[in-house]
């Protein structure tokens, strides 16, 4: 982030959220993906 | 009357163009490096010849063109798609030279699929082509996904105030940051970032499934770009279905998924804004037609039984379906299987979810989420209006990273990209059928070329016709540039020759 805009946030700080947001990102994509098992799951069953 | 650029115009142009191309001739040093690494003497030759064309013809365009003229918006957007033309024809040289192409027209296909992060393509014998053009295939559709003149406005342009309104013609406005070259650059920090882990993860999943060292990381790292670039490049011609691995895919739904948020998210989520996943309206359009799509398809599929068992369906239905709403273009059935498993249902959802792609300012293609979200509330508010008191003032918010009030002038305008590109999508269906397809095969190519997704049922083969190649690399530049470009372009060539 050498090109960034300086602000008050530290480095330090920048490195923690960027890696909260990946991992916000990541859940995010994971409950979706849990959804639609969850479809897949119950259209098993309906049509068993 | 239309008014004849005069000299300045065409230098200011041909400066900026040159710069661009210039980028694209030290890009492939990384292919270039990568055939001597493996001893592939006729791949390094091929680089090198191709290497010296993008910058003879790159530094003789800036030699040429010496101006100190800063660029306007016409400039920009020409600038934009010319550079993309121009990139593709040069870049096409290595495919050409590589003997894996039926004609120079492939070549230009492929590249320009690479480029718009389109995944078809029309390489022969893709399984044995060497590492260095693999490489280069892979590297094409990963700077395409970030854009090349945001590489050029990252690392080769000095702080111009024309430098956004090129940023502008590659199809993105959002700005990051104040700066339009430091949003260039939080891209890239984004993007190299998301490159490390994600090719790590495939990586190390490649290892743990008995792949060698080099080849486990050369291919994490293949598939990490087709993933996130939502190019739907992979090193075979069974893309990520070689693998026949539920890890494999799950690592690459969350890179092709994360590959389409906009840049603007990301970079709002790493800024410590962590709610605005969930309040996006890009997301949250995104989320309900993927849901709407994989629900049709999940149980359509399991009436006509087409897999045996949930997990199975789940594999299959999911992968395809967010694969194609993010205009992906990975898939894990065979390209056939779309019309003899997945049958017309299957190919209409698909088509669909191809047609509307993921979020703007990111590496998808498609109408984008944002507009899907602007035009449903848009009617929300008309609904709300009718069934409202007259005296009544309604008016509808929608928040992308940070609540704006919807205007007509919003609605209007993502109402006008829409309809080009449903009147894309309906051009190069037309062309299909002309060419003897049947239509719901016609919709589902023409509209994986157009939308830059890359799922293929089988038409896009090197025995296609000449002209719906040609159709399809333009449907593919429209869609990725967004038409503004495209049309600034052409309307430039006109006034070349008819202005006043």
């Amino acid at each position: 982030m050498a090109d960034m805009p300086r602000t008050a946030v530290s480095r330090r700080r920048q490195v923690i959220d960027s890696i909260w947001g990946i991992l916000h990102e990541t859940l995010w994509i994971a409950v979706v993906s849990l959804l639609a098992f969850g479809m897949a799951v119950i259209a098993v069953a309906v049509y068993r | 009357m239309i008014v004849r650029p005069r000299k300045e115009d065409h230098l200011v142009i041909g400066k900026y163009t040159g710069k661009v191309i210039t980028g694209v001739g030290f890009l492939m040093v990384v292919p270039l490096l990568t055939a001597i690494g493996f001893s592939e003497w006729d791949t390094a030759l091929d680089f090198f010849i191709s290497i010296m064309a993008c910058l003879a013809f790159g530094l003789a365009m800036q030699a040429f063109c010496r101006t100190s003229k800063d660029l306007n918006w016409s400039h920009g957007l020409v600038v934009a798609s010319g550079s993309w033309f121009f990139a593709t024809a040069l870049g096409a040289l290595p495919h050409h030279l590589s003997g894996h192409a039926g004609s120079y027209l492939d070549t230009l296909f492929d590249v320009m699929s690479g480029y718009t992060t389109t995944g078809l393509y029309l390489l022969q014998d893709l399984d044995h082509i060497s590492m260095g053009l693999n490489m280069w295939r892979h590297l094409l559709t990963y700077a395409g996904g970030q854009g090349i003149v945001v590489i050029a406005l990252a690392f080769l342009f000095k702080g111009t105030a024309g430098a956004y309104k090129v940023y502008v013609g590659e199809g993105k406005d959002e700005r990051l940051l104040p700066n339009v070259i430091q949003t260039a650059r939080a891209i890239w920090l984004v993007s190299l970032t998301w490159l490390v882990i994600g090719t790590v993860a495939l990586s190390v999943r490649g290892l743990m499934l008995g792949q060698e060292p080099v080849r486990a990381v050369f291919h994490g790292l293949w598939v990490f770009m087709g993933a996130w670039s939502t190019g739907g490049f992979a090193p075979q011609s069974f893309n990520t279905f070689w693998f026949h691995d539920l890890g494999y895919e799950s690592i690459s739904v969350v890179i092709f998924i994360a590959g389409s948020f906009n840049f603007a998210l990301h970079w709002a989520m790493w800024t410590g804004d962590r709610k605005e996943i969930r309040r996006n309206v890009e997301t949250i359009s995104f989320f309900v037609t993927l849901m709407l799509t994989t629900l049709i398809a999940t149980f359509f599929l399991a009436k006509a039984g087409v897999y045996s068992d949930a997990m199975s369906l789940f594999r299959k239905a999911f992968y395809q379906l967010a694969s194609g709403h993010t205009t992906t273009g990975f898939s894990t059935i065979y390209s056939r299987a779309f019309v003899t498993q997945w049958g017309p249902i299957g190919l209409l959802v698909t088509t669909i979810a191809m047609a509307i792609g993921a979020s703007a300012c990111s590496t998808a293609g498609g109408i984008k989420a944002i507009r899907m979200g602007i035009i449903s509330k848009g009617i929300l508010q008309d609904v709300r209006r009718m069934i409202s008191p007259e005296s009544a003032v309604i008016r509808e918010k929608y928040h992308h990273i940070r609540d704006t009030w919807l205007s007509d002038a919003t609605v209007r305008a993502a109402m006008t990209v829409t309809i080009a590109y449903l009147t894309m999508y309906a051009l190069i269906t037309v062309i299909g059928v002309l060419h003897g397809y049947p239509v719901e095969q016609a919709a589902f190519e023409g509209i994986s070329a157009a939308s830059n997704t890359g799922l293929s049922c089988g038409v896009t083969t090197p025995i296609m016709p000449a002209l719906m190649k040609v159709c399809f690399i333009i449907a593919m530049w429209l869609g990725r540039l967004e038409f503004m470009s495209v049309f600034a372009l052409l309307g430039y060539g006109l006034a070349v020759v008819r202005g006043k």
